[in-house]
């Protein structure tokens, strides 16, 4: 018997998908694709792009492909660790180590010059917290080994709050998001606990706070990176007082613009953005939160980042005027307008790969800081 | 667009294949030419001309090689003059590659060694000449076999030209070998390629015994499975378009015997060197000495087929000092090996001979050799990177190592003998298969 078949099958599926692709294509596509007949390196490129966009079902290929690559083994995709529930983003510090020396020495300098409480905390990654879900036999950059480095390089200059320790020993909880690098609200109530202590205050108990869910699920950055589906959804929650008597305004400034809250968790920040902005309604450059109701509570700048953001809710409990500032979201004239004159505590609070890789921590040197803290 | 690239399989062989199959008989070849040469338009431009150039040359000079036949000096000349053109054509551009300055255009060593190859027996009286020189430039650049030939000689070729009547099994098996040899390229080669520079990327402090026998045996599977890939792709567009390739790579991982796997590798480079080198030289008549010699030359001249580097003059002379060993003692010690211990014995010297092949120095390459047998100081047996990087891609080695024996082959000629309709049924789901696999890759 003559072997036909595979020539009848093919020889009306080949030509059926391309019939398929051309159909699914956009008028403006198939002009470019002609325009570029003339030129047949060109039209190569078109039509590898045109075919790209309008395969059928492309998504269920590409799913397909990262599915074959799970099963042989493979787990990281890019910088994204694929791990039992959920991603973890690997740490790749920067080859140029100036970045962290520059970031370490600016903060110190500036430090020196003033006369306050300093306290830096450097927040680890996800994958060095919870290592035992990293893929067997991976190894990853050593951040303990630099946390205790740094911690031993600024000794005597400022306070360094170190809660690599209490995340660790906590790690079998849901301390990080599956779909974002930032911490859960529980992730975030940990490091408080270490950081009210340092800062002199006594930590409030899981019993002053209920939990509250936001509805619905949430895809983070990592998720849409990945882009591949199978990864549950996170569920946000935040720990709100229940015994303060406080009340509180938060004021986001953003360039000229102004938005303010009266509540540290403005739940509609979250219907109408991501669900994480019901955290004090998101990350802007600058955000000042004022408590009524706090008798001669001192007051609280914190320079950070997004991923240290969330900390503040909890530490607002104990300030009556916090003000939080993300350099890498502000200007040079925005920074320098900024005053450290007046604050009782300054915090530098940031994930250690904002440490590693952004000279943003470096540009306290632009704050003014002619004043004593 | 390369071979391997959805515009290829989408766009342009459907394309080719309808335009070839509605072009009445007498046109065929010419339209066959210009598809060709629309090919290669889409890769390079300059690749094209260059390709052009150097096939009208090689046309011209056929010309009084044919008419002034062998001895002749002027034919002699017109010879010579091919030879020292086409040489020099691939040795200048694959050196300009090398330094960065231009992308070696594709073919330069298919279209340069075939059109020499048919100079050469034109001048041996072995051939009559091309009818025309749409013939001969579509045996010398015939886009299926580009890439890496196989090289065919103009007598087969042209008996196909004459009697081209594809029947649907050769249009199956030509899908069958294109599918095949897709897989290989976009599946495993690329992959593997992946694998290997990560394992090269370790730290050389931090490389271990286990981690280089891997980077080199990744390096002898990529080889394999891109060369022999792109053989498959070749025959399978030929064999679709009626064009019957032979086959370049013959399980050369499987062979019992250096001299085994080097005339399972790229068989019609070997043939070619045999032929227009080896057999020139006299060597099985010569002695021990010469036939030395000529062995050696042989396998280094093969090496440099691969590349103009010094290493990989050095694996040809490495490969070449086990041929001549296995020649010189093959009755008296060789072939009383048992046959297991002959193919562990030609895949362990095989994986040491990619050491040269896939190393950019000397120095990289004795530093891989010694860090094998662990003779670098300090070098450990395995670590957690190498452990990482062997458990996070374990089904792509396995994979290798299975496809690379012909299991699969022989148990489906049992199957087609015993049952031809199931295996007829069970081809069409494997090629689905591939199919939808490659898609998974390319998409």
């Amino acid at each position: 018997m003559k072997k036909r078949l595979t020539a009848w099958v093919f020889i009306i599926l080949l030509p059926l998908i391309s019939v398929s692709i051309l159909l699914s294509a956009q008028a403006d596509d198939l002009y470019a694709l002609a325009q570029s007949l003339p030129f047949p390196e060109e039209t190569a490129a078109v039509s590898e792009d045109l075919i790209r966009d309008c395969f059928p079902n492309a998504q269920r290929f590409r799913d397909l492909y990262i599915e074959l690559k799970v099963t042989g083994g493979a787990r990281l995709f890019g910088d994204l660790i694929l791990v039992e529930n959920g991603l973890i983003e690997k740490l790749t510090p920067s080859s140029d180590t100036m970045i962290r020396r520059q970031n370490t020495n600016a903060i110190l300098s500036f430090v020196e010059e003033g006369d306050t409480s300093a306290y830096l905390m450097l927040l680890p990654t996800a994958g060095a917290v919870c290592q035992d879900r990293l893929p067997q036999y991976m190894s990853i950059y050593n951040e303990k080994e630099y946390l205790e480095s740094i911690g031993r390089q600024v000794s005597g200059r400022l306070n360094y709050v170190d809660v690599y320790l209490p995340l660790l020993y906590a790690n079998e909880q849901y301390l990080y998001l599956r779909t974002d690098p930032r911490l859960t609200s529980l992730g975030q109530y940990t490091v408080y606990q270490t950081l009210a202590s340092r800062l002199g205050f006594s930590p409030r108990g899981m019993g002053q706070f209920s939990l509250c869910r936001v509805p619905g699920e949430y895809y983070g950055p990592l998720y849409d990176r990945w882009g591949y589906g199978g990864i549950k959804g996170d569920v946000v929650t935040y720990y709100k007082s229940v015994s303060s008597g406080r009340f509180y305004t938060v004021t986001h400034r953003d360039g000229d613009q102004t938005q303010v809250y009266h509540t540290l968790f403005p739940t509609q920040a979250a219907v109408e953005g991501d669900l994480t902005a019901v955290i004090l309604g998101g990350s802007s450059p600058m955000i000042e939160i004022t408590a009524q109701g706090a008798d001669s509570a001192p007051s609280l700048l914190m320079l950070g980042d997004e991923k240290t953001l969330g900390v503040l809710p909890f530490l607002a409990q104990h300030y009556q005027r916090i003000t939080f500032c993300d350099f890498s979201l502000m200007t040079d004239e925005e920074i320098a307008s900024v005053s450290a004159d007046g604050y009782d505590h300054l915090l530098f609070a940031y994930s250690l790969d904002t440490y590693l890789n952004s000279a943003a921590p470096a540009k306290i040197a632009l704050l003014d800081n002619s004043a004593d803290l | 667009m390369h071979i391997y690239s959805l515009s290829f399989l989408f766009l342009f062989l459907p394309a080719s294949a309808v335009l070839y199959y509605l072009t009445p008989a007498r046109g065929k070849t010419i339209a066959l030419f210009f598809i060709s040469l629309y090919f290669m338009a889409t890769l390079s431009l300059v690749g094209l001309g260059i390709m052009l150039g150097s096939v009208a040359v090689d046309y011209l000079l056929s010309k009084p090689v044919y008419f002034y036949g062998k001895g002749d000096r002027r034919a002699k000349a017109a010879l010579y003059a091919c030879a020292v053109k086409n040489i020099l054509l691939f040795t200048v551009l694959s050196s300009i590659s090398q330094l960065g300055l231009m992308q070696m255009p594709v073919g330069v060593l298919v279209y340069a060694f075939t059109a020499l190859g048919y100079v050469s027996d034109l001048y041996n009286g072995e051939i009559d000449p091309a009818r025309n020189f749409w013939e001969f430039g579509l045996f010398c650049c015939f886009f299926g076999k580009l890439y890496i030939g196989p090289i065919v000689s103009f007598s087969s070729f042209s008996k196909q030209l004459a009697a081209r009547r594809p029947s649907m099994s050769q249009i199956s098996q030509g899908v069958s070998w294109l599918l095949h040899g897709l897989a290989k390229q976009l599946i495993l080669a690329d992959s593997i390629l992946v694998l290997a520079k990560q394992f090269k990327d370790i730290p050389y402090l931090e490389k271990t015994v286990l981690s280089v026998w891997l980077l080199i045996a990744c390096y002898v599977f990529y080889a394999y499975y891109s060369l022999s890939g792109y053989s498959d792709m070749a025959r399978g567009t030929g064999a679709i378009l009626g064009i019957d390739l032979p086959e370049n790579f013959h399980y050369p991982l499987q062979a019992d015997s250096v001299t085994d796997f080097f005339s399972r590798f790229n068989i019609s480079a070997n043939r070619f060197v045999r032929k227009y080198v080896y057999s020139a030289l006299g060597a099985q008549d010569n002695g021990r000495l010469p036939t030395t010699l000529n062995i050696m030359l042989i396998t280094m001249l093969m090496g440099l087929w691969y590349g103009i580097g010094l290493n990989y003059l050095v694996w040809g002379a490495f490969l070449g000092v086990f041929i001549v060993l296995e020649t010189l003692f093959e009755e008296s010690f060789f072939r009383r090996i048992r046959p297991f211990f002959r193919h562990v014995y030609t895949f362990v010297v095989v994986i040491l001979s990619f050491a040269w092949y896939s190393s950019r120095s000397i120095s990289q390459a004795l530093f891989y050799l010694q860090a094998m047998f662990g003779l670098r100081a300090h070098i450990s047996l395995v670590n957690n990177q190498c452990l990482y990087l062997l458990h996070s891609n374990w089904l792509l080695l396995l994979a290798c190592a299975l496809f690379c024996t012909n299991f699969f082959s022989v148990a489906f000629k049992r199957l087609q003998l015993k049952s031809p309709l199931f295996s007829q049924i069970l081809s069409l789901l494997e090629n689905l298969i591939i199919l939808v696999l490659i898609l998974a890759f390319l998409l």
